[in-house]
């Protein structure tokens, strides 16, 4: 497992690919040999797509030697990524994770996976979620969970359980996840990797399988902070094909990296945060994040969150709400299997949403979670006007043993916690990794500042990484 | 022992918008005759993954159809999603608008002077089309998404309406309004303006159960289906006495052919469309600047024509005729120092060129009147000495000897309007 | 406020309402499943919402239109449209027969 010690960042493929050290060839060679060799126990990977990503390495290698400028122009020449399976790809097999769309060929590509292509990206293929984004394991999955390259017997976290992994195992340099209530923070922190949810209309929606309309947040995975940074200058900014995306210019990321944290800069704890968490290695990682926010001259504050523990109950009624009606299209008439394909987890989410908007119980249901949902925007306006950034766990526990949990939906629904609150009240949110514990598990913290201050979420992010990491 | 019975009738009516692109995605709207399936995009097909974009013509055309219907516009104002499964509907849902529509609280007024109170004048997008067959031994729907995603406008009235001919009269309105808008091209061969009349009876205070027609092509279709349905239901009261619940409206089709309603299967349960507010749309904040502009630049509607019409002296009949005809409104405007109800008249009895010179055509006309008037009466006089047996006659009640009389008078004049003879005559006669 | 019983009953005519065609064991194992879940999303009764505004979305954004006009780079060619579908005629999807209700 040598490759984790030290795995490729964008940043250092691009170094190397400009000044020649290596070819675009050989890095999508290099990566296709370790998938080949680690998938097969990973099951990270659901497709992929090896022919068409070496034809694309060829023809990337000669446009370098014409046009060595080409980097300017396309900031990820040459770097292979991989897909969340949520993600449509024209012409690449694209299945939710889901028999239903066991072989369904997507007949157009959606706007984040065009503009990764126009900016040089390579897809090496379709990566493992639990079905229609619907977990927190990867376990939900129709084709066989995913297993965490830090401990095989453990989940990697999910939905975005094939996109953490893959990234923890270096077969990827970065890849796409989808973040509808912790779907990329929490596999991040379970697989040691850096997970970036940005806020809720920065990042187009347009061609990604929908979960919850008005929850659906669109990020990805990557080895360190820079690499976040410099994915989401691609993929940020307003789509005209997805209404919900803002219109505010999109910042040069990577050049706000390093600018100082403001003297008085803020870091938040919620109390409520802290009631009930009695996991020793989640406290331990806190107390390392703790640390290094002080060494970094970081005033940290006690804030309340006090509708905290209200946000799930809040989050399973308008989450399965809509995720039944983005389901309804699945008649498998125009495409797809029949709805008998649907998991279980995916029932469940579909009657608990059709039966809180059925007549006679949409108002003290979904209106209802609505309302409450102002109350938790309110929580954390609140708090935003007193800390620049909040800081908390992203799940009560570290990953947990494959099959642990499976047979009680609502004790996995409970440990979204700390994760969903972010997604009702749309604010960004980035997991970063703190350390291991005993079993080589990954363990981690995240950050929440304001919605469309990702520069802000981005720059603490990347001195934190650089306090605990000695970068 | 006469029953009083009183149809009420409601009406809804879609119109088919004929804007250049769908209403949520820039596919062609212009679907008829199309090659089936060539008009559509990840939007109107329902692919995973695709998201809706709301058309703004679509949108200011909903708002001149509601100004048009006298409606009152809400500021605030979003799309909701109705859901229901249907092979028709590629999402399992659509956009439509529910407690928050654009339009509210309009009205439009028949030519007797009824007003017809509006509910709501309303957005959403049209389904795909349906076509029923057998393949393999089996019963099928062939479908074809070309019109799906279309923009469609739904026109609800209140159940104001008292019969069959008062239903006609409003949808032919409506039809004349939303075509001189320009929004539309209400074409019913094309299906761009559907009819759905829904009624029920009010014998003596009981109310009959409620039904929905469908499959009603035409304004004349629905008058028979209306007739029909009224004949039907005072029957089924007479012979079961059933009144109506909040469950048990039924929807009937309308057999063309046959000339009856028949029922419909029912669909399963009650419908429950679980309306929610489309998260993928934001909210629209109609502007009152935005309203009075299109107010403004609203062109000026049969009804409103008639009424200026009439104000200004002009028969209420040829008014009616003459609000459809541009060059005559012109030729009334222009020459508006003119007795607009004569020139009017005259236009109408086509005794004017519109062409050439209208004041002096005009003159030669009136002139001819009153000569006439002032020339006929000593002829009348002599025609009605002459006569004394025929006025004897006449009013015994043999009123056709007028004919005879009115001939005598021409035939001495050389040169008379009968008309103009009778009026006289009858008023001599009194 | 509502009192939801969760009954097999109910998770029938859900299921139904929802086109899923759940087998008398799924509703079996589902019914109290779903009986748990709804237990704990009740607590939001505790909440005090008398004068609180509902989201409906975090956008933050209104009036978000396009022009009207039409852009045949996004129209996808018949075949294409057609190509997913287990089964189409005359270049038409195919669909069991439902109530004809048009």
């Amino acid at each position: 497992m040598t490759k984790m010690d030290q795995p490729k960042t964008i940043h250092h493929l691009l170094a190397d690919l400009k000044a020649k050290k290596i070819s675009v060839t050989e890095i999508v060679a290099d990566y296709l040999a370790e998938i080949a060799k680690q998938n097969g126990e990973l099951n990270a990977f659901l497709t992929i797509a090896a022919e068409e990503a070496k034809a694309q390495a060829k023809a990337a290698d000669a446009t370098i030697a014409k046009d060595p400028a080409i980097f300017t122009q396309k900031p990820l020449f040459g770097i292979p990524v991989g897909h969340k399976d949520l993600f449509l790809t024209r012409g690449l097999k694209t299945t939710a994770g889901s028999k239903v769309l066991a072989n369904y060929i997507p007949q157009y590509s959606g706007t984040v996976v065009k503009k990764l292509e126009n900016a040089g990206a390579i897809t090496l293929g379709k990566l493992n979620c639990d079905a229609w984004a619907h977990g927190a394991s990867g376990e939900n999955s129709d084709f066989g969970p995913t297993k965490n390259p830090h401990n095989l017997d453990y989940v990697p976290g999910g939905s975005s359980s094939g996109s953490a992994a893959a990234v923890a195992a270096d077969l990827l340099p970065f890849a796409t996840g989808t973040d509808t209530g912790g779907s990329i923070r929490e596999p991040a922190n379970f697989c040691g990797v850096v997970g970036l949810k940005p806020s809720y209309g920065r990042v187009s929606r347009y061609g990604i399988v929908a979960m919850a309309s008005s929850l659906d947040s669109i990020g990805h995975l990557t080895h360190d902070v820079h690499d976040a940074a410099a994915v989401l200058e691609i993929t940020a900014g307003k789509d005209p094909f997805d209404a919900t995306t803002v219109v505010l210019p999109v910042p040069r990321y990577t050049k706000l990296l390093d600018q100082p944290l403001g003297k008085n800069f803020k870091v938040g704890i919620a109390k409520e945060y802290l009631e009930g968490l009695t996991d020793p290695d989640v406290l331990a990682s806190l107390a390392v994040a703790k640390e290094a926010l002080a060494e970094l001259g970081v005033e940290l504050v006690e804030i309340s969150l006090p509708h905290t523990k209200y946000g799930i109950a809040a989050y399973y009624i308008v989450q399965p709400a809509e995720v039944s009606s983005n389901l309804a299209r699945y008649d498998s008439i125009r495409y797809g299997n029949t709805r008998a394909g649907f998991g279980d987890e995916a029932k469940r989410r579909i009657m608990i949403g059709t039966y809180t908007l059925s007549a006679g119980y949409y108002d003290a249901y979904y209106l209802k979670a609505m309302k409450v949902r102002t109350l938790i925007r309110r929580d954390f306006d609140q708090a935003f006007g007193q800390v620049d950034a909040i800081l908390s766990p992203t799940s009560p526990t570290p990953a947990f043993k494959l099959g642990q949990n499976t047979n009680d939906p609502l004790s996995m629904y409970l440990a979204d916690i700390y994760t969903v609150t972010a997604n009702l009240a749309g604010l960004p949110g980035i997991a970063l990794p703190t350390g291991k514990n005993k079993n080589n598990l990954p363990l981690g913290i995240q950050f929440l500042t304001a919605q469309y201050t990702e520069e802000k979420l981005l720059n603490l992010a990347y001195h934190f990484e650089k306090t605990l990491h000695g970068k | 022992m006469e029953n009083k019975i009183t149809p009420i009738i409601g009406l809804e009516v879609h119109v088919e918008l004929t804007t250049k692109s769908k209403m949520f995605c820039a596919c062609p709207a212009d679907h008829f005759s199309k090659k089936p399936n060539s008009q559509t995009c990840p939007v109107c097909l329902g692919l995973p993954g695709a998201l809706p974009v709301p058309n703004q013509q679509a949108i200011e055309d909903t708002l001149k159809i509601g100004l048009a219907l006298n409606c009152q516009i809400n500021e605030n104002t979003h799309f909701d999603r109705k859901q229901y499964f249907y092979p028709d509907l590629p999402k399992g849902y659509q956009i439509s608008q529910y407690d928050q529509p654009l339009c509210r609280d309009g009205y439009l007024t028949l030519d007797s002077g009824k007003k017809i109170r509006l509910l709501r004048v309303h957005l959403e997008e049209d389904t795909g089309k349906l076509q029923h067959t057998v393949l393999d031994g089996q019963k099928v729907s062939l479908i074809d998404f070309n019109r799906s995603g279309v923009p469609l406008v739904e026109i609800v009235s209140e159940p104001d309406i008292a019969s069959s001919t008062e239903a006609k009269e409003y949808l032919k309105k409506i039809h004349a309004i939303v075509r001189q808008l320009g929004v539309t091209t209400a074409d019913m061969e094309k299906g761009q303006m559907r009819l759905e009349p829904t009624v029920n009876l009010n014998i003596d205070g009981h109310f009959t159960p409620l039904v929905e027609l469908k499959n009603i092509n035409s304004f004349n279709f629905a008058v028979a289906a209306l007739e029909y349905e009224i004949n039907r239901q005072l029957g089924e009261w007479q012979k079961t006495g059933v009144e109506k619940t909040k469950s048990n409206k039924t929807t009937r089709g309308y057999d063309s052919v046959k000339k009856i309603t028949f029922p419909q299967r029912e669909k399963e349960e009650a419908k429950d469309y679980r309306y929610f507010p489309e998260p993928d749309i934001p909210p629209l904040v109609i502007s009152p600047s935005l309203v009075e502009e299109i107010r403004k630049n609203l062109p000026q509607l049969p009804e409103a024509i008639i009424s200026e019409l009439i104000a200004s002296g002009v028969k209420p009949a040829d008014a009616k005729i003459l609000s459809k005809d541009k060059t005559a409104l012109t030729a009334l405007e222009v020459n508006s120092d003119l007795d607009q109800g004569k020139l009017a008249n005259f236009i109408v009895n086509k005794k004017i060129d519109l062409s050439g010179d209208i004041k002096s055509q005009f003159a030669k006309l009136t002139q001819a009147g009153e000569t006439d008037t002032a020339k006929l009466i000593p002829i009348i006089d002599q025609v009605l000495q002459e006569n004394p047996k025929v006025i004897e006659e006449y009013k015994k009640g043999k009123t056709t000897v007028l004919g005879f009389l009115i001939g005598q008078v021409i035939r001495a004049a050389k040169d008379a309007d009968a008309k103009t003879v009778s009026t006289l005559l009858v008023e001599k006669l009194k | 406020m509502v009192k939801t019983k969760i009954t097999k009953e109910a998770v029938a005519k859900v299921a139904k309402l929802a086109n899923l065609s759940l087998t008398d064991s799924e509703i079996e194992k589902f019914t109290p499943q779903l009986a748990e879940i709804f237990g704990y999303i009740n607590q939001l009764d505790e909440v005090d919402t008398a004068k609180t505004h509902p989201t409906a979305q975090v956008s933050n954004l209104n009036n978000v239109t396009r022009e009207d006009t039409i852009d045949e780079n996004q129209v996808l060619d018949q075949k294409e449209a057609l190509g997913q579908s287990a089964k189409t005629e005359k270049n038409m999807f195919v669909a069991k027969a439902v109530i004809a209700n048009d």
